[in-house]
């Protein structure tokens, strides 16, 4: 069970990297992208709840760490986001890949709006701030649907050499 | 009995991350964010020193004629900056002199720390920095940033070996500043940065006699009432001002440069304490 933990803290300490690398090659032009859905969805889905958890807030708390919001903001929300995730599990029925990629659409936007309303710079009466919030989210809604079937059988292939493959859903 | 509905599990575990968060205590919680961040700072680091690796390999590749090129056009801005040191040694004798006979106390001196950007956050939710000196370089929170264009803006988290610098044109960000050849304060405040634009700020309390076609010099320059910041550093450039809505005073916006978008150096200003300039004088 710990293999298959570290296998997706990797992968999702890979996926914070590459964010991060993106991120400061997209500062010039005044782009940001936030892919915060992916980092849960595929846990929630594939780990027993407590090590998803563990794998999740880990994640969070290194996005955190050396941001302005209060320490943990981001394990709060993530937090929520693994427990929506699980209830859509128990509702809806898609295969896999499917399930994980809408989750982790929905929930990135879900994480959007929330940190846009706790950012403490955020303000919603400027144009200029309005209009940089609506780009970012596009993009941003865009780049994860573009990687989510690669990041999503990345994890898979981690979870095959861990040697504890998931099981296609029905 | 088999399953019968979904299972509490996640639920309950959501309920104890909230109680955990709710009851931990704030000195708890700071120490966690120092440890994730020094547990990633090595990575950042790393990556930071391999740019720096590329880069030196990119400038590998120039030729010999590039090079002496470069080295003549470096002897030359030598010599300028030499004269200037001499003008500028003049001029600080001159100033300690009127101290003395003025009695008054000596201007703040400061010390250059350079460091190496590694990490940029600049989006509608945050504009901050990454470098790579911390506290154990002598970095302290508060301190003022500059690089050669001006101001970059003031330490706002220091770690052992790294710190966050928030940005001049962050919303939070806020100084008091001057208009080039004046001397009355004005407000500057940062302001949002938008898409495929220049990072901007504003600037409140500006008297209303000054007319935005007959200021002489539009450069937004820092204030000896900055705090942190020496006087007379680049903020930005006045690009509007039209009068407030209480007509006593104006406001504009001021366009800050592009390259506080993509710095990979910058320089902290230590203050150093009367005695220990002495020391530095001395030396």
């Amino acid at each position: 069970m710990a293999a298959r933990t570290i296998a997706l803290l990797g992968a999702n300490l890979l996926l914070y990297g590459l964010m991060q690398g993106l991120n400061n090659a997209l500062t010039p032009l005044g782009l940001s992208i936030y892919i915060g859905g992916l980092f849960i969805a595929f846990p929630a889905l594939t780990l027993p709840p407590l090590n998803a958890l563990i794998v999740i807030l880990l994640s969070a708390f290194l996005i955190d760490a050396p941001l302005i919001i209060p320490f943990g903001t981001s394990a709060l929300l993530f937090s929520f986001g693994f427990y929506l995730a699980t209830l859509a599990e128990q509702r809806i029925h898609y295969s896999l890949k499917t399930l994980t990629a809408v989750i982790a659409f929905t929930l990135n936007l879900g994480l959007f709006f929330c940190i846009s309303l706790i950012a403490p710079e955020t303000s919603f009466s400027n144009p200029q701030q309005l209009k940089s919030l609506a780009i970012n989210l596009v993009l941003s809604q865009t780049l994860l649907l573009i990687i989510a079937p690669w990041f999503l059988s990345f994890q898979q292939l981690l979870l095959h050499w861990a040697k504890t493959p998931t099981k296609e859903r029905t | 009995m088999g399953k019968t509905g979904p299972s509490l599990k996640p639920l309950v575990l959501l309920v104890l991350v909230l109680l955990v968060w709710w009851l931990t205590p704030p000195l708890l919680r700071s120490f966690t964010q120092a440890s994730f961040q020094e547990l990633q700072a090595p990575a950042i680091s790393a990556a930071s020193h391999l740019k720096d690796l590329q880069l030196y390999w990119s400038l590998r590749t120039h030729s010999k004629q590039t090079l002496i090129e470069s080295g003549r056009d470096l002897a030359r801005l030598n010599a300028a900056y030499e004269l200037s040191r001499q003008r500028e040694s003049a001029l600080r004798k001159e100033v300690e002199h009127l101290e003395k006979i003025l009695d008054l106390p000596p201007l703040p001196e400061y010390e250059y720390i350079v460091a190496r950007v590694t990490r940029r956050d600049i989006n509608q939710w945050w504009q901050q920095l990454t470098i790579r000196k911390g506290s154990n370089d002598g970095i302290t929170k508060g301190a003022a940033v500059v690089y050669a264009g001006g101001i970059v803006g003031r330490i706002q988290d220091v770690f052992s070996h790294s710190a966050t610098v928030q940005l001049a044109s962050s919303p939070s960000f806020r100084i008091a500043s001057t208009i080039e050849g004046d001397r009355r304060p004005i407000t500057y405040q940062g302001e949002a940065t938008a898409p495929f634009g220049s990072p901007n700020g504003k600037i409140n309390n500006v008297p209303p006699d000054y007319q935005f076609k007959n200021i002489e010099s539009k450069r937004l320059i820092t204030s000896h009432l900055g705090g942190v910041f020496p006087e007379g550093l680049t903020i930005g450039t006045i690009e509007s001002l039209s009068p407030r809505a209480d007509g006593l005073f104006q406001e504009g916006t001021i366009s800050l440069s592009q390259d506080l978008m993509s710095l990979s150096e910058v320089a902290i200003l230590i203050p150093i304490e009367p005695e220990d300039s002495a020391q530095h004088n001395g030396s």
